[in-house]
Formats: C-alpha cells, structure tokens, sequence
C-alpha cells in the first residue's frame, strides 16, 4: 500500500510520489512567499523519511516556477496542438484512445477540468494532508480549513491547562517543566546534594533544589538559580520573569496597543498570540494576522504616541563586552537568544531556562460551508477522532504501485493502486489532462473501474490478495481486496522527471442527509479511530438510504525521472 | 511504491502461534520476561534484554512488545535502569501496537505508545516516554526522562519538535506495519 523503505541502489533521483489537487490552489492571484512556505513544510510527512525530505526541497523549486505560472493564468488549451505529438503506442491495445469524452455535466465539471489541467505541483499534496468536506463534496487541504483550539496541553507533563488560565501563565506550562537555556531540551529537578536523593530519602529536605539538563549537564546553580521545595517552581520563576523591566515594559506597550486593537478591528487581542502555540500554519496564520492589523493601524493614523517607561540601554555594554571576547562559548547563539522572552542576553552565563510552551489540539472546519472535518476529542492525551473527515478515509487512496525505468520516446508500463477506503463498493474514472507541460504520452488502459469496499474482516486473513470470487471481470490489471490497479504506458517526451495530471472522478455511495434528526453529521461518516476499533461499533442505523455522489479532482502524479533515449 | 515482498529463508525465523516472527539470528535474552503481541517481526540482529529485570525475586514482564511491530536488524531493546533510594534496579518497559523501530535504534524507553515510527540509528534514552502517533527521525537522540507528546515529529541531538503529524497518521502507519507483516513471507525452497 504505502512504502516504508524507498527500494535501494539504483534508482531515480526524485522520488516518485502521488499528490492531490485542492480547488483553492488552482491559478490565482493569492499565492505569496507565505503560502509557498506553508506547504512546504506542510507536506512529506507520510509517506517516508527517505522521501519525505528530497521532496520537500525539491517543491520549493517547483513552487518558484508555480508563482510565475500562476499570476498569468495558464492557456487552458495547449492541449489540441501539442497532442499531436503523442507517440504511436506499440502496445495493440483494442481501445487506443488516450482521451476520454468530455465530461457531461456542465459548468462545475469544466471548472474543476480547467483548475488543475497541468503537471505543476504547486499547492498540491499527498492524500495524507487532505481532508474532504461531505457537505461541499470537495477535496479541503490545510489551507481551506479553518482551525480552532480545542484544548491547551503542555507537551512535557501532558496536563490540560484551562483556557482560562492560558493567557495568564503566557502560554507557558506553570507546573514544573523547563526548558535547558543551551540545548533546549527539558529539565530535571534535582536536589542538590545527590546523596540526599540516592541514599537519604527519608531525611528531611533540607538541601535545595535546582534544575539540570540531561543532555549538555547544564546545571541553574551555575546562574544562581536553586529552590526550597521541589514543586511550584514555575510560580517562583515567573514572579521573577514578570519584574523584569523588558516585562515590564512590554506588558505597557501591550496593553497601549490593545486599546487600539480593540477600536479598530473586529478581532479578540488574544487571538494572534495563542495562535502561536501551533508550530506551522498557525503561526504564519497569526504573524499574518498581526500584519493585517498593523496594517490598519497605519492606515488610520492616529494611534497615540508611546512613551517608555523604562529604558534599557545595553546596547554599548554589549558592544563593549562583545569585542573583549576570548571565546565564542561565552557567547549565546541566535537560537538561544531568541529563546530568552525577558532579555536576550550575549551572555551565558546570564541565560534564564524557560517554561515550557504548551501545544494545542485543534478542530477543522471547512472554510465555506462551516462543517466540521476533524474533531479531536478534548482530552489533551487522547488521539482519537469524534469526527474524522481526513480523506485518506473518504477518498481513493491512489499509489504507485510499480513503475519500469523511464526512457525518453519508449514505452514503459507503471501500475497504479486505487484503495477504496469506504464500507461501499466505489467506482472510478480517469482521464489525462491534456494541459500538461511537457506533454508525455499516456495511454490509460482501463478508464473506468470499480473498487470493492473496505471490509474490516479481511484484514485479519493474511494473503486473501485475490479477486472475490463472483465479481465480474473488468478490464483492470489485477483487483484485490479493497483495491484495484490498473496499467498505464507512459512515453516520456522529453528527459527529466515526469509528472502527470489525472482527474479522478470518484462515485461512491452516501447516505442520504436525514432531515428528521437535527445533526448533519452521519454515523457511517463518524469514524472513530483509535484502540476501540476492534470492538464492534454501535450497530448501524435501520435502513439508512443512500444516494450516488459524484466527486472529481485532480491528482498529478510523478513518476521519477526519465533518462534520454540510450544510443543504439 | 508498493513494498517488496521480502522472502526470508525459513531456516532463519521461527514463527510463533501469534504470528510473530523472530530471527534465530536475534539476541533474546530472557524470554521468559518478554512478551510479543503477534505478528511482530525480530529481524536479524535485533536484541532485546529481558534478563535486565527488577531487583529481587519472582518472576515479571521486563519488556512488553504489542502487536504489528517490527524491530529492525541490529536494533537493542533495553530496559531503562537507575538508582533509586540507594538501590540499581532496572524497570519494565511496554512497547504499543504498530511501532517499527529502526536499524541501529537503542531504545531504553519507559514506554513507546501505538502507531509508532522510530527511525535508524536513534538513541531513545532512560525513562523517555513516546506516546502514540509519533515519529522520531534517523540520527535522533531523545534524552532521558524526555516526554514526547502524540502527532510528533522529532528530529535532532537533542531531538525537537520538527513537524506535526496529520490526523490521519493512525490510519498510515496501521496499513503500512500491516502490509509489511502480509509480505515477509518465507522463500520457497
Ligand atoms: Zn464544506
Ligand atoms: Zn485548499
Ligand atoms: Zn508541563
Ligand atoms: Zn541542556
């Protein structure tokens, strides 16, 4: 199904991969140096570590050219002309018509046909980061989703920390977890006297407490730092951070500033920063959202003039104590300066460990029509889903399932898997995007097939990898369980990696939206991962009805690199 | 890319009733105090130390390992040890369901949840705890007592906090240490 170890030796340099299309990436004006950002970082996470990373990289590349394309929306017919280059197949295939008719339906059809019609991967991503909206019947990646905070949790101890209390303790755990001020990693409390805690439990604590690193044996005594009691060490520590004069002083800014805020724009002040505690989307989210506010500040022009209260002036002080530097140990790193909230000290020996930054759990909604697509529940320690519309659950799981080396102006044969994730047999149809640049020879063997549904029963019968026995035979390459492939010949046009845009249109059965009940959700599409799985789910509904939906998208697909045509 | 159907010489494994599958080529010390939950695989190499067991008599699970696992070649699973109240002891550790740890990887972890990926050549020090759906890059090192919280992704010496992992994380790793399982067959012969 999905590749844990990349085959080794020789073998293409770009990884082959399968990556799905969501409308809002198709060619617009939107795209910036942000979003370029986003998913790049958002993406490669799945699959394995091997491609993970090669891909990535290679994505940013590719998204440089996808910010030219995109602000002159792409000629959508390139596709008639440059077709004429198709390479006669060797393969006598009866039916040899790379082209599907069109699609029937009219204008929604011909608005996702003109969305991705090309082979560019921007904005596109693996199946694993997709969710899909049962309202909208659409493909939503993280972009067109809106995030919200379920519950706060500290990473290190696990405890929930009440929204209440979040903004209070700066979005810091104020039990016992630190951070190492050198190596960031967290903190030990430890007595003093190591005999005290190996031999002498029973005693009376009388030594004192401080913190050490596990990791680069820093120790808080080297700064002074030691403790009476072993518990509510954050409440001392953050009495101490919060007389600090920057703390100080940033609290007064802050609190002139968020006079402004509320005036002037619609938005909570406290929303950009508990946005920080997500590591990617959400904090280019909430840094974009600063912006925006910013923005209208200047806009309006009469924000009142700030005046210090305290001025720290350590400026020269560095500068001097930066030029009598013997060794650069002395001397803090960017990262750990950055990491110092109250005072980003040059020295070492003046660095504060940190509490630890707490985490959130988040709730997905679609951007257009409100629905919840992933509902976590709210135990900070739980992982499992009251909802979960991740599409690896609703949509065909496409992967490659074999692929022969690829050879400029030579056929070669790849197979591809299309695993039915639902409880119903599902039916698919494909058809080749002739927008794509460079336009590489395609002939789909079986345009329209049907998968079996996903039956848990057979997870449990290790190498039932054949055909049910009374389905009818199609035109595929082979049909197991919940999956079927088909082959695909490939003529590469020219050298170099071969990506290739294909529109899937994926009709499944659903259950008709009932009226009667008030919850739009339906119990088919609650799936709850998690350890219950093995237990039987609460019984179905009686006689549920179903309708036919129809949903259509774009994937484009990469198949490595092709190598130019060997000399004969 | 599908996996490769991997044929292993049927010499070299033995297969228990659960399913499991352990290389005769393994160090497995102790096996009375360790515990595999079916169809896990113990490649060549791999060691595990159920003989490091709790101070004192009467017999205790040293090492719990869950269903769907896969220990990599060269892999050791020790359990973690310090000194308490003046005394050395080691202590138990439990490892989850569908958790592959990595060629190279020694794990001294008080506990490895479920839907686990650990990478090679990673250290997974004393006491660490990881809890389910995460992943620990190649070349990792988890410090002692680290705590690394679900949907993960950790990277580095210290290991940190790199990415997280999307909600459908579950649902992958299930289907790949599945798949794996359905295709380490024995070769024909
Ligand atoms: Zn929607
Ligand atoms: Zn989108
Ligand atoms: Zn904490
Ligand atoms: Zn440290």
């Amino acid at each position: 199904m999905l590749a844990i170890n990349a085959p080794p030796g020789q073998g293409p340099t770009r990884q082959p991969f399968v990556h799905y299309r969501c409308l809002c990436s198709s060619p617009g004006p939107s795209t910036s140096a942000s979003d370029a950002h986003l998913t790049a970082q958002g993406k490669g996470e799945t699959e394995d570590q091997a491609e993970a990373e090669p891909e990535a990289t290679m994505d940013i590349d590719s998204m440089e050219k996808g910010k030219d394309k995109a602000a002159t929306p792409t000629p959508s017919s390139p596709g008639p002309s440059s077709s004429s280059d198709l390479v006669p197949l060797s393969t006598g295939s009866p039916s040899s018509s790379s082209q599907q008719p069109r699609q029937k339906s009219p204008t929604t059809q011909a608005e996702i046909h003109a969305s991705g019609n090309n082979s560019d991967t921007h904005g596109s991503q693996s199946l694993s980061r997709l969710y899909f909206c049962d309202s909208c019947d659409e493909v939503r990646c993280p972009k067109c989703v809106q995030d919200e905070i379920v519950c706060y949790y500290c990473p290190n101890c696990l405890f929930d920390v009440p929204t209440a209390s979040v903004k209070s303790e700066k979005h810091k755990c104020s039990r016992n977890c630190f951070e190492c001020p050198i190596c960031q990693n967290t903190l030990s409390v430890v007595s003093e006297d190591p005999d005290t805690s190996l031999y002498a439990a029973s005693t009376p604590a009388t030594g004192q407490y401080h913190l050490s690193c596990n990791m680069c044996q820093w120790n808080s005594q080297e700064i002074g730092m030691t403790f009476d009691k072993p518990t509510g060490l954050a409440v001392q520590l953050q009495k101490a951070e919060d007389s600090l004069p920057d703390v100080k002083e940033f609290d007064r800014l802050k609190d002139h500033l968020e006079k402004y805020f509320r005036v002037h724009s619609n938005m909570k002040p406290g929303l950009p920063s508990s946005f920080l505690t997500s590591i990617q989307s959400g904090t280019l989210q909430s840094l974009r959202y600063v912006s925006s506010a910013n923005h209208k500040a200047q806009q309006s022009d009469d924000i009142a003039h700030y005046v210090p209260a305290v001025q720290v002036m350590e400026d020269t002080e560095n500068l001097e104590k930066l030029m009598s530097v013997v060794s650069l140990n002395e001397t803090t790193t960017m990262k750990q300066r950055l990491k110092q909230l109250q005072n980003q000290t040059y020295s070492t020996q003046r660095l504060q460990p940190q509490r630890i930054h707490l985490r959130i759990k988040k709730l997905r909604r679609c951007r257009s029509c409100r629905h919840i697509l992933v509902k976590p529940e709210q135990k900070a320690q739980a992982t499992r889903f009251k909802i979960n519309l991740t599409a690896l659950t609703q949509l065909p799981n496409i992967t490659i399932s074999s692929v022969q080396p690829l050879i400029v102006q030579t056929v070669s044969r790849a197979i591809l898997r299309f695993t039915n994730p639902r409880q119903e047999e599902a039916h698919v149809s494909l058809q080749y995007g002739d927008g794509a640049l460079p336009y590489h020879g395609v002939h789909i063997h079986s345009h329209s097939f049907s998968i079996s549904p996903f039956n848990e029963v057979w997870e449990y019968e290790v190498g039932t990898l054949t055909a049910l026995p009374g389905t009818a035979q199609e035109d595929v390459y082979e049909k197991t369980a919940n999956s079927t492939c088909i082959a695909l010949d490939i003529t590469p046009a020219v050298a170099g990696e071969v990506k290739i845009p294909l529109l899937v249109t994926f009709t499944f059965k659903a259950q008709k939206p009932t009226s009667d009940t008030g919850s739009p959700s339906l119990p088919s599409q609650l799936v709850v991962s998690g350890a219950s799985k093995d237990q039987y789910p609460t019984p179905p509904p009686p006689a549920p009805e179903y309708i036919d939906k129809t949903v259509s998208f774009w994937t484009v697909i990469g198949f490595g690199d092709a190598i130019p045509t060997l000399a004969p | 890319m599908d996996l490769p159907i991997v044929n292993y010489s049927k010499s070299e494994y033995i297969e228990t009733d659960t399913g499991n599958k352990v290389s005769r080529k393994s160090v497995i010390c102790g096996s009375q105090n360790i515990i595999l939950g079916g169809k896990t695989i113990l490649q060549t190499g791999s060691v595990i130390r159920g003989d490091l067991r709790r101070t004192g008599a009467g017999h205790a699970v040293v090492v719990s390992v869950g269903r769907y696992c896969f220990l990599s070649q060269g892999c050791v699973i020790r359990p973690p040890c310090k000194t308490y109240k003046g005394v050395f002891s080691y202590y138990p550790m439990k490892i989850g369901d569908h958790v592959t740890i990595g060629e190279g990887t020694i794990v001294q972890a008080a506990t490895i949840g479920s839907f686990v990926k650990i990478g090679k050549n990673c250290v997974i020090g004393r006491f660490a705890i990881i809890k389910d759906c995460c992943r620990i890059e190649d070349n990792t090192v988890i410090p002692p007592n680290s705590v690394v919280p679900s949907f993960s992704v950790y990277k580095g010496s210290p290991g940190k906090l790199v990415d997280e992992l999307p909600e459908s994380i579950q649902d992958i790793y299930e289907a790949q240490t599945k798949d794996r399982y359905s295709k380490f067959v024995p070769s024909r012969d």
